[in-house]
């Protein structure tokens, strides 16, 4: 259970995999090796010495044979001696001394019997390393006598043989620890460091601790990537932080002003002018707040812009005069007059979006045009864009509050009668133009007007 | 004198826009629910009907679409709810016109009397004199490839100047025409909105509103 949920023991089981594997590999190639390219070369060594042998075999006395061979013995060599049907055996003894008829019928024509280039080849066959006395050289010392002869490794070269493992088995011990330990330093760490990270900031606390990211690999990009996310939900958490404290704010002060009147109206000896002026401010407070709690909710739709709809297409000359038709009887209200441009243009975006954007704009226009004056309507096309210009004649606005004029809750005038309405208006349009990759500017001089323009791409 | 059907689960908003209507000169009837609504459309004689979204047993949508299926009144929608997109639901469904509330009582009024007239049966809606288009139902008037949408008073006005082109008009007249029989205004405020209308048609070179010194004014057509 436990090696299926820690990548660190994922990562030790699997290096010790690869090197049990890549040593079977190593085992398999350097048998193959052998018995392709070395056998006969081998074969053809042990043949060369049992020709030294039953050569100086031959030219011994026969009292001095039987100490020769034992001395050939003691230099490294494995052998076995047929006279006359009788085997006596030399050096280490072989593993299997059953020998076929064959070599024993090929030696004896006077021929040599050459075992160990023929030897079989099977994959997991130790050829080399076969104690076996068919894996010999044979050769007829006289009419007599037989020898059959290899070389034994463990007495030539047994040392070598544990020398070489020993570095073999150091190497791959040291790989493996260091493989292991580069992962956990490389892999492991990081990511375990970025799970407690990920663990904080799901608590609320955007302080990681991560340290700056110096390598370039995908590990070092994730925790990069996982920064920056990092930052910008602190933002976007300060923001609404913010957010929420402006709108408690605006909140609080209207409920504040609605309480303090609704006691006061309660004293009995209030006279009815009082009476009716506190009423008043009842009204347009309640007003206001109803107002302030619209805006929040299609705000609050706004910023999920993905569940939105920018791909129907739209008139927008019959959306604006639309939308100064709905607004009619404000107009009325200050006997405004709208003289309007507006010929045919088609864009694509949020029909209702849209809408909402021209009623914000007229809303602005009209809570600050002054009485019986004009508004300005425009409307045109170039290939790229369409511009709508919204101008009215109020009191100019200063530069100062032109550059802060789209934030949230942002009030130009703190000072004039701007009791009724708080900022979100033309806040709200600028992001929903901005959702739809246009722009929204003011210009604002006492010649001229204020003008509200919105430039949106043609597709 | 006109009937208006009132549908609105909240008593006291119910309440308040009967008052108001009824000060205002029209019959009401009521409803608490939208199946009660649409029994009154459909068995009793409605003008118009202002039907709230969220009422119970049925919502304002699905009365607006049985009311237009079986009558051609005007229907206006009052929504609590602010989510602009239950407003194209609105239009879908067949509403004239829409309110969100919180509302003013007197935009209420405004609007009712605006359906009316689209509503109202009349074959001299569209008036042509010179460059000038007026369309009388629905208030709108083009001079050339201009929109001007004029504050109510001054298109009155101007309707009843274009309906009689060179015809001369007293002051008198055009108050108790304009402003009706209660008004006690003076001649004074024709003299200003006379001013305005000509500041906002001064670009229209084909006609003129010229003052007939001790008689009154009148809509001249240039050839």
């Amino acid at each position: 259970m436990i090696f299926k949920r820690s990548l660190s023991h994922k990562v030790v089981l699997w290096i010790s995999g690869i090197l049990c594997f890549s040593c079977l590999i190593g085992f398999l190639g350097g048998n193959q090796y052998y018995h392709q390219q070395l056998k006969p070369k081998n074969d053809a060594k042990i043949t060369a010495m049992a020709k030294n042998i039953q050569h100086f075999y031959q030219q011994l006395p026969q009292n001095q044979r039987q100490a020769y061979l034992n001395s050939v013995a003691q230099t490294g060599y494995d052998f076995a001696v047929y006279t006359d049907g009788q085997v006596h055996y030399y050096g280490s003894p072989f593993r299997i001394t059953q020998l076929t008829q064959s070599a024993r019928a090929t030696v004896a024509q006077n021929k040599i019997y050459h075992g160990i280039k023929h030897y079989q080849k099977g994959p997991f066959v130790t050829g080399f390393f076969a104690n076996d006395l068919n894996n010999t050289v044979g050769i007829q010392l006289n009419p007599h006598q037989q020898l059959f002869i290899r070389a034994n490794p463990n007495a030539q070269f047994g040392e070598l043989r544990s020398y070489m493992l020993v570095i073999g088995l150091i190497t791959v011990t040291l790989g493996a620890f260091l493989l292991v330990l580069t992962a956990q330093k490389r892999l492991v760490r990081p990511l375990k460091r970025l799970t407690q990270a990920t663990q904080k900031v799901a608590a609320g606390n955007y302080h990681t601790n991560l340290t700056a990211v110096t390598n370039q690999d995908e590990i070092g990009r994730l925790t990069e990537s996982f920064q920056k996310m990092t930052q910008q939900l602190a933002e976007v958490e300060k923001s609404r932080n913010e957010f929420v404290a402006n709108v408690s704010h605006d909140l609080q002060s209207p409920l504040t002003a609605l309480k303090g009147y609704a006691d006061q109206l309660q004293a009995p000896t209030l006279p009815p002018q009082q009476q009716q002026r506190y009423l008043q401010i009842i009204q347009q407070e309640t007003t206001r707040l109803a107002e302030l709690t619209k805006e929040l909710l299609l705000l609050s739709t706004l910023d999920q812009e993905h569940t939105l709809d920018f791909q129907q297409t739209l008139a927008l000359d019959q959306q604006l005069k639309a939308a100064i038709k709905a607004f009619s009887f404000q107009l009325d209200q200050k006997a405004l007059f709208v003289a309007a441009q507006l010929p045919p243009v088609t864009v694509v975006g949020n029909q209702e979006l849209l809408f909402q954007v021209w009623q914000n704009l007229l809303t602005n226009s009209i809570r600050y045009a002054p009485e019986a004056s004009d508004l300005k309507l425009t409307l045109t096309q170039t290939k790229t864009t369409a511009t709508i210009t919204l101008t009215n004649f109020g009191p100019p606005i200063d530069p100062e509050v032109q550059q802060h004029l789209f934030e949230r809750f942002y009030q130009g005038d703190t000072t004039r009668q701007a009791r009724d309405h708080h900022g979100l208006g033309l806040a709200i349009a600028y992001k929903i133009v901005q959702l739809h990759h246009g722009t929204l500017t003011v210009a604002s001089t006492q010649a001229d007007g204020t003008t509200f323009k919105v430039q949106l791409p043609l597709k | 004198m006109k009937t208006i059907l009132i549908a609105d689960d909240n008593p006291d908003l119910l309440q308040l826009v009967d008052t108001q209507l009824n000060a205002a000169g029209y019959r009401t009837k009521t409803a608490r629910d939208g199946q009660e609504a649409e029994t009154l459309a459909l068995t009793q004689p409605i003008d118009l009907a202002i039907l709230d979204v969220m009422m119970p047993k049925k919502d304002g949508f699905a009365v607006t679409e049985a009311i237009r299926q079986a009558k051609n009144i005007p229907i206006l929608i009052l929504t609590a709810k602010s989510d602009i997109f239950d407003k194209q639901q609105g239009y879908t469904a067949g509403a004239d016109d829409y309110l969100t509330k919180p509302f003013d009582i007197r935009e209420l009024q405004f609007k009712i009397q605006a359906l009316f007239r689209r509503y109202a049966p009349t074959n001299t809606a569209i008036i042509q004199v010179g460059d000038l288009l007026l369309d009388t139902n629905n208030y709108s008037l083009q001079q050339g490839l201009q929109e001007l949408f004029l504050p109510r008073k001054e298109f009155e006005i101007l309707a009843l100047l274009a309906r009689h082109p060179n015809q001369i008009f007293d002051r008198e007249s055009i108050l108790l025409q304009v402003w009706g029989p209660d008004y006690t205004g003076t001649d004074r405020t024709i003299d200003v909105h006379i001013k305005r209308l000509r500041d906002h048609l001064i670009q229209d070179e084909t006609t003129a509103i010229t003052t007939v010194r001790g008689l009154g004014y009148r809509l001249e057509v240039r050839q």
